[in-house]
């Protein structure tokens, strides 16, 4: 990854009114429910770039009395080894157990007092800080965001049970099928590329990590130029973002050091079987995708849906209700910064595994032989559309995409493009992508224990 | 802690999860708190501090259309869409004596409905 470029410059507010996005939401959810919120403006987003690189894009959205935060940092799974795996997500829950001026404690009691919620973890691309409140405290709350951001104490003596939590859920996460499945097809796809292992790590690095190693990553990570930081709700970008500059200032300015990642092994075919305790199977088919900055990133998605994304899909209409192979089953294909895992997902009764794996391989070839239908790709387009727009309904959720995309150097518009890039999406298109992606399978087939 | 206002009589909800030897004692705890609450009140600061919560939940509860038309609709049905839209005003003026009053009114610490779900071995 590249750090740094799209995010430095002189300081330049710049006030951008979304109303091409929200049109594009009121096509595919219909009219506002209330006459008052359809008379309410289209939320405006004023943005501002830090001297030391922290970029701060402010949504005003008046619709409610609250507001969300989302501090988000260029770490995660994305910026460990094998050595290091979960490194980042044990950082980012240390930060809200304590501060130089508060407690775990005083942490606590203090959002309780602001009317709101405060979370810290690690994910596959990055870190993030997330807090809610009424929007009348949202001066206080950003003051708390900025304290645990910029002055971590990592308590030593909540160090050793925040990390025995962390190993219960690894050991946990082994002992579900489905997460026992998907890890090790998340393992044989991605090999040494830190996409391979979930963002809690491995049991053998979280047993090495000690508090200087997490400073040393915190220190490492938390700089102007690897932070986005997101303010949305019932505020004035004009009230808020002199309190941003003032509460953020001393935030050191750069970037981490890029941190190289190995490519993932040469694509391959192959299958294996794992047993874990439970009643049901679960089968797994996954490639390498495209990242989301990709152009084949919208075509896949499309295809992902047409697949398995929802009762009309393929799998859910052909595996589940005419044949009547699987309990549950999906296609899925998260937004990754770097290439990432596309897989089909299907869990069905252990007498059926043969049966199903064939039926769900039969529908992987066929998407590569033969172009979707043209209302195929109508349903499918609408609901990546549709469903996009529902994930977006909250400040907190409309927060963590405009971080998101900024974080990844796209911008906080970029929803605006790759709408369209969705909407110009092609049959042809999601043939060629299926060719392209779909010819080396990896097969994980979770069974029951005998 | 949670409570389900009802059309008729509301519910009121306080669950933990914990080791089953401990079962028996944070049951005592909880008690041990009511009945300070029913004897001492509550202190002004606890008293702001729930109602901002519960005004907080009240705000995010009806942050999108999906939550408000929701909150809505159950006001025409229970009760009424004007006692929805001054439901915070009244919530506000709550006063640390009616807290105390609905303690000892509401939460009968001999008389309530108790379910466990623990390994068997280890059932209280």
């Amino acid at each position: 990854m590249t750090a740094g470029g799209p995010f430095m410059g002189p300081r330049r507010p710049v006030v951008t009114m979304v109303a091409a996005t929200l049109a594009a939401i009121t096509a595919i959810t219909g009219p506002a429910l209330s006459p008052a919120r359809a008379q309410t403006p289209a939320p405006a987003i004023v943005r501002e770039a830090l001297p030391n690189g922290l970029v701060a894009p402010v949504r005003e959205n008046p619709t409610a009395p609250v507001v969300a935060i989302s501090l988000m940092v260029r770490m995660g799974a994305l910026a460990e080894t094998l050595a290091t795996a979960g490194i980042s997500n044990f950082v980012q829950i240390m930060l809200v157990r304590g501060t130089t001026s508060r407690t775990g404690k005083q942490i606590v009691e203090e959002v309780d007092r602001l009317g709101g919620s405060i979370d810290a973890y690690g994910d596959t691309d990055y870190g993030e800080i997330t807090a809610t409140a009424l929007s009348r405290n949202w001066k206080p709350m950003l003051e708390l965001v900025a304290d645990i951001a910029q002055r971590s104490s990592m308590p030593e003596d909540t160090l050793g049970a925040v990390k025995n939590f962390l190993l219960l859920q690894v050991r946990n996460r082994s002992d579900r099928p489905f997460d026992a499945g998907l890890d090790r097809l998340l393992a044989r796809l991605f090999g040494a590329h830190p996409y391979a292992w979930d963002p809690i790590g491995r049991r053998e690095s979280l047993e090495r990590l000690d508090r200087g190693t997490l400073f040393d990553c915190y220190r490492r990570h938390y700089r102007g130029g690897d932070l986005v930081l997101v303010v949305s709700g019932r505020v004035k970008a004009a009230e808020v973002m002199p309190e941003i500059r003032r509460l953020f200032a001393e935030i050191p300015g750069g970037w981490a050091a890029p941190f190289p990642v190995p490519d993932p092994p040469t694509a391959a075919s192959g299958r294996e079987e794992i047993r874990v305790e439970g009643a049901q199977a679960q089968i797994f088919m996954g490639v390498v995708g495209a990242a989301f900055s990709e152009a084949d990133h919208a075509p896949l998605r499309v295809l992902a849906t047409a697949l398995g994304g929802g009762f009309t899909s393929r799998f859910f209409s052909e595996l589940r209700d005419r044949q009547g192979l699987a309990y549950t089953t999906s296609a899925q294909y998260p937004m990754r910064v770097k290439p990432g895992p596309f897989y089909a997902f299907l869990g069905t009764a252990p007498a059926n595994v043969e049966r199903s794996e064939a039926a769900l391989r039969d529908e992987l070839e066929r998407v590569r032989r033969e172009p979707i239908s043209q209302e195929e790709l109508r349903v499918a387009r609408a609901f990546v559309l549709g469903t996009l727009a529902m994930d977006r309904r909250t400040n907190a959720r409309q927060a963590w995409h405009l971080a998101s995309y900024e974080l990844a150097g796209l911008g906080y518009d970029y929803l605006d493009r790759y709408s369209a890039q969705i909407n110009e999406v092609t049959a042809a298109d999601i043939q060629r992508v299926a060719r392209r992606y779909l010819e080396k399978i990896r097969t994980v087939s979770v069974q029951p224990l005998d | 802690m949670s409570f389900t206002p009802l059309a008729g009589a509301g519910i009121v909800t306080l669950w933990a999860t914990a080791e089953a030897p401990d079962l028996p004692a944070i049951e005592q705890a909880v008690l041990a708190e009511i009945r300070r609450i029913q004897e001492q009140g509550v202190t002004e600061e606890e008293r702001a501090v729930a109602v901002t919560r519960a005004e907080s939940q009240y705000a995010f509860d009806r942050e999108t259309t999906e939550g408000l038309a929701f909150a809505y609709g159950i006001a025409e049905l229970t009760w009424s869409l004007d006692a929805e839209l001054r439901y915070i005003d009244s919530l506000r003026g709550v006063t640390r004596e009616q807290i105390q009053e609905a303690a000892r009114r509401w939460f009968p610490t001999t008389s309530y409905a108790r379910i466990a779900f623990a390994p068997k071995k280890a059932a209280p």
